[in-house]
């Protein structure tokens, strides 16, 4: 966070140049970091950029009619969290408690959750997400979300 | 109050390094990022202001092209445009999707969706074409006002503030009208997270060129596509002398 | 809205932001995770809002700092000539 607060410090100020479209020079620091390829942004699996083929992205509401199977959700909820990388794969099962059995922390408990928004496209007011402290349910969540049980 | 139809471009990311296929048939797209063209990012800015100055009652975005599209439209939507309508266009027909079709199904839908303006970034940053509002305008037998870096509706005409050559030529135009965003339009917000949750139950509607009567037959083949030039190295010379020379040599001094 | 609340928003907030950041999102991420844990224990309510308040500025610069590359790369591509 330091060195986000200081990028932005030697930024705020060429901010008011934008604004009055100057067209002085950016530091040479602040130009350095901008430009730097984005690798790990593209590496990282928890949030899939657009490789990965994730046809559930597109929300549109002819594509998300089709209802997903219960063992689907439980696929996808599974497939999410393990590819958290606080998570080991080998200790994740359906019933593990984030916090108590895989050993996460309150922030990556938000980031699994955010990670599950993404996966099935809807949000999930703070306080269900509170509740969500396994696997299984999130699961129970979406498939409810979702009206499988009809 | 003004209906405004917004044309939005899903093209690569504007921070990607582009490499062209070894067959020099057009450039690697493929696992590549994806992004809203910046210029309509400039144009649905504007279009949403319209809306929150209440000079717009409705805006609605249009992206041209395979299912990918709706991410894009899901953008706009995010940034406060009401509803999207997705044309879908898809494998060799999207490859070969040009200005003027995009130009016809946008004067097409301006019509169908009664809109009074139509409002487009100036050129994708891909193909940089720079035709799209003109030959909608054409289409349409609109005025139209290109490169604008200033709106100001009036009663029943529009005043826009262009970027020509040299300075700033400012026009008055009849509405309806087709406009082209310039960079210096505004600066568009960013599409914050409660929003793009929020836009994910915004309507978004697919429809086809056929649909609307438009025909994707290209009317411009790529004979090929190629790198720029690379930059040649530069030299160390050993001292001031040399340079001097070097200099006399090129005929900078 | 609890601080608790907001404080999740803003790590939410954040955490998306960092999704696009130039020195990529794992390096951000985990800075922004030790930044919030380094003060779990803050209990005392006006500390708390003057973090949050901290955090939101923090957003509002990194909106800007994207905001600002970008355009810098257009103008650099598309008027070098003409200013």
């Amino acid at each position: 966070m330091a060195g986000i607060v200081k990028n932005i410090r030697a930024l705020s100020k060429q901010t008011n140049y934008l604004r009055s479209f100057a067209t002085r020079s950016l530091a040479v620091g602040v130009n350095n970091k901008i430009n730097r390829p984005q690798q790990s942004l593209v590496k990282s699996t928890l949030f899939l950029t657009s490789t990965q083929p994730m046809q559930s992205r597109f929300y549109s509401p002819e594509v998300t009619k089709s209802k997903p199977t219960e063992q689907e959700i439980k696929d996808r909820v599974l497939k999410v969290c393990s590819s958290y990388d606080k998570v080991t794969a080998d200790k994740l099962k359906l019933e593990s408690h984030f916090i108590n059995d895989l050993g996460l922390d309150s922030l990556d408990h938000v980031e699994v959750i955010m990670a599950i928004e993404d996966e099935f496209g809807f949000e999930i007011p703070d306080q269900d997400a509170e509740k969500l402290l396994r696997p299984a349910d999130i699961v129970r969540y979406v498939a409810d979300k979702e009206d499988i049980y009809d | 109050m003004a209906r405004v139809l917004v044309g939005v471009k899903r093209v690569i990311d504007y921070a990607v390094k582009i490499r062209v296929k070894p067959d020099k048939t057009g450039v690697v797209t493929d696992g590549v990022k994806h992004s809203m063209n910046p210029f309509d990012e400039i144009a649905v800015e504007e279009a949403v202001r319209l809306k929150e100055k209440k000079i717009a009652s409705e805006v609605i975005a249009v992206s041209c092209g395979p299912a990918q599209s709706q991410e894009v439209l899901r953008t706009a939507l995010a940034m406060g445009v009401d509803k999207g309508i997705h044309v879908e266009i898809t494998g060799a027909e999207y490859d070969t999707l040009q200005p003027i079709h995009v130009s016809k199904i946008l004067a097409k839908l301006a019509e169908k969706e009664k809109a009074d303006l139509v409002i487009v970034g100036k050129q994708a940053i891909d193909d940089d074409s720079n035709q799209t509002a003109q030959m909608t305008a054409a289409y349409l037998d609109w005025p139209q006002a290109t490169f604008a870096s200033k709106i100001e509706k009036g009663d029943k005409d529009i005043t826009v503030t262009r970027e020509v050559d040299g300075g700033l030529e400012t026009i008055k135009c009849k509405m309806p009208a087709v406009i082209s965003a310039d960079l210096r339009l505004n600066e568009p917000r960013y599409a914050t997270l409660p929003n793009i949750m929020k836009a994910k139950k915004k309507p978004i509607t697919k429809l086809t060129p056929k649909d609307l009567g438009v025909d994707c037959a290209p009317r411009i083949q790529v004979v090929s596509v190629e790198d720029p030039p690379t930059r040649q190295a530069g030299v160390v010379l050993p001292d001031v002398d040399a340079l001097v020379g070097k200099l006399k040599e090129g005929g900078h001094v | 809205m609890s601080h608790r609340k907001q404080v999740i928003d803003l790590y939410k907030t954040l955490l998306h932001l960092g999704k696009e950041y130039p020195s990529g999102y794992e390096y951000f991420r985990s800075r922004l995770h030790n930044a919030f844990m380094k003060n779990k224990d803050v209990t005392d309510s006006e500390k708390i809002e003057k973090m949050i308040g901290h955090g939101q500025y923090i957003v509002k610069e990194v909106e800007a700092l994207y905001m600002l590359k970008k355009y810098r790369t257009l103008k650099r591509r598309y008027y070098r000539d003409n200013q």
